[in-house]
């Protein structure tokens, strides 16, 4: 429950901490393509290395496990799958399932390539808050708007989002009570009652969040809220030195990379 | 029927950083047809106290004795305890789910297992109880009545399982007057015909002074004062607390500061008047 209250934020002052999200939101979309582009171990060993170093200079480390942990069965299951299943040299036979020589460097290949993803991304979150990644994303979106694409609505839409996640926690909780103060038996196995109490629980649900959304429309349009007007923020995203240093060096990252990798620097 | 608390202490979150001790050491005792009334700033642990009585929330430390025995012994103790102590939480109207107000009401005692013949008369009667029509309010839905109908069906649907003690959080928040009126009638004639055990967490103590026995004062998790309502009301807590006094104690209290002699502890306005009398003559 703690987990879904503070979201996956762990508050910090760290270099990755202080970077501006669109910068870490940039670097980490390079370091992602990066990955689909990594080939034999030493490559995959480098970056898994710098993956975890950054882990530990910005103090979430604690955190790695946590961030891992719900993708660590879908890593298990693609590296299984494919050493199994895919066709070539066999190193052991087990009646149906032939263990490959291709398929094991598939599944390894395609299970770091996975871990690398979840680990990368959940850098990202682990060190932004939730209000400004939306600024962030809405800054970098602002092209699009436009060919009319609704950025900043959808940045809106995202922190109202992000900002109720707790407040029907708390409704979920108490609409809970309620019911079990009436016998509502939540673990009962007779499957008519459980539909019974999932409805007991649900109905009032969203009728309280959509007496909720009125409230807050109400609210925001008394406060003169207008869809698609400029709006100004309280805290202006602003790229430090920091953040140039970072971006430049990810574009030398990338020129030496694709200069070594399609042999311009023979 | 009775309940005890002994040494109750409840923790949130235990274990973790962000714990926090919302009950220390609480010890009550609430006799068989008993009024107490719970008063306390907000964050007091008011309704962290209410959630023990029926097994919502475990003690860390401590236990509660329903009748003599503690609800939380066994699956079977705390299912009784659910039936016996009917919980009617803040706003409950908000929990409504039913798409009639008969099957909203017959929740409890369908959960409780109550034979489906002897459901159609405790509905019936519980919404005798509170003042809802049975006839004609029985298919109406739920959401369409009015904010102090809603109410009504939610008590409805508490007392429906019949339980001897109920306890109820800030129920007159939001009402208007007419509304408090009616709710603490209802309650009244509940505790004084039927002998239910009344537990009255509220902010507003004038309504409920004349009818209720006890008085427990919560601060930040600790008792501050408890014992019978006039001797707890007598005592400065309830204002250096900058909680509400009932409007004939503030009138004695005033009449105090200027040197007036008041016996005791006036609670009613008939009281205050007697003693002001007296004053003239
Ligand atoms: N679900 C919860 N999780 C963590 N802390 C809580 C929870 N509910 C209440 N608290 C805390 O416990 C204390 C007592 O709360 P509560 O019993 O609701 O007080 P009251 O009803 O007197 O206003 C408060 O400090 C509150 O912040
Ligand atoms: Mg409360």
């Amino acid at each position: 429950m703690d987990d879904i209250l503070l979201g996956q934020y762990v508050p910090g002052d760290s270099f990755l901490h202080r970077l501006d999200p669109r910068t870490k939101i940039i670097t980490a979309a390079v370091l992602v393509w990066l990955v689909f582009q990594l080939k034999g171990p030493v490559e995959y060993g480098s970056l898994g290395a710098f993956v975890v170093f950054v882990y530990l200079v910005s103090g979430v480390s604690q955190s790695i496990w946590k961030a891992l942990k719900p993708g660590l069965f879908l890593v298990i299951f693609t590296v299984i799958l494919n050493a199994l299943f895919t066709p070539g040299e066999v190193l052991l036979n087990m009646g149906i399932f032939k263990l490959s020589r291709e398929g094991l460097i598939q599944g390894l290949t395609m299970g770091g390539r996975l871990l690398l993803l979840i680990s990368l991304s959940s850098l990202v979150t682990l060190t932004t808050s939730p209000v400004r990644m939306t600024e962030g994303l809405e800054q970098l979106m602002k092209p699009l708007k436009k060919i009319g694409f609704p950025a900043s609505e959808l940045a809106m839409m995202m922190n109202i989002a992000l900002r109720f996640i707790p407040t029907f926690w708390e409704e979920w909780d108490k609409i809970r009570k309620a019911q079990l103060s009436r016998g509502a038996d939540f673990e009962s196995w007779n499957p008519a009652s459980r539909i019974k109490y999932v409805t007991a629980m649900l109905i009032p649900l969203f009728v309280s969040a959509f007496r909720k959304a009125d409230e807050l429309s109400t609210a925001m349009e008394s406060r003169g809220y207008v869809v698609g007007a400029t709006r100004t923020s309280l805290h202006v995203l602003r790229f430090n030195s920091r953040d140039y240093v970072l971006l430049l060096s990810i574009f030398v990252l990338l020129v030496v990379f694709g200069a070594q990798r399609y042999g311009l620097l023979k | 029927m009775s309940i005890e608390f002994r040494n109750v202490s409840y923790i949130y979150s235990k274990g973790t950083p962000i714990a926090r001790q919302s009950l220390k050491d609480i010890n009550l005792t609430i006799n068989n047809g008993e009024w107490l009334v719970v008063m306390g700033p907000t964050g007091s642990g008011k309704s962290t106290l209410l959630q023990h009585l029926n097994g919502l929330l475990k003690p860390t430390a401590g236990t509660v004795l329903l009748d003599g025995s503690d609800i939380n012994a066994a699956k079977s103790s705390l299912k009784s305890a659910r039936e016996k102590v009917g919980l009617v939480f803040q706003y409950p109207e908000h929990q409504l789910f039913g798409s009639t107000v008969f099957e909203e009401v017959a929740y409890g005692p369908e959960n409780f297992g109550f034979p489906k013949d002897e459901i159609l008369g405790m509905v019936e009667a519980s919404m005798n109880t509170v003042g809802l029509d049975f006839a004609k309010f029985k298919d109406r839905s739920p959401h369409e009545l009015s904010g102090g109908e809603k109410r009504r069906v939610a008590l409805a649907g508490v007392l429906a399982s019949r339980p001897g003690i109920i306890a109820l959080d800030e129920p007159t928040a939001g009402l208007d007057s007419a509304g408090k009126k009616h709710l603490v009638d209802t309650i009244t004639r509940l505790n004084r015909e039927s002998g239910i055990t009344v537990i009255w967490v509220t902010h507003e103590i004038t309504e409920i002074a004349p009818l209720a026995d006890s008085l427990l004062v919560l601060e930040q998790g600790n008792t501050r004062g408890y014992g019978p309502l006039r001797d707890t009301l007598a005592s400065p807590l309830l204002g250096e607390l900058g909680l509400d006094l009932p409007v004939a104690l503030q009138i004695a209290n005033g009449l105090r500061k200027q040197g007036k002699q008041i016996q005791g502890c006036p609670v009613t306005i008939d009281e205050i008047e007697q003693e002001i009398l007296s004053l003239v003559r």
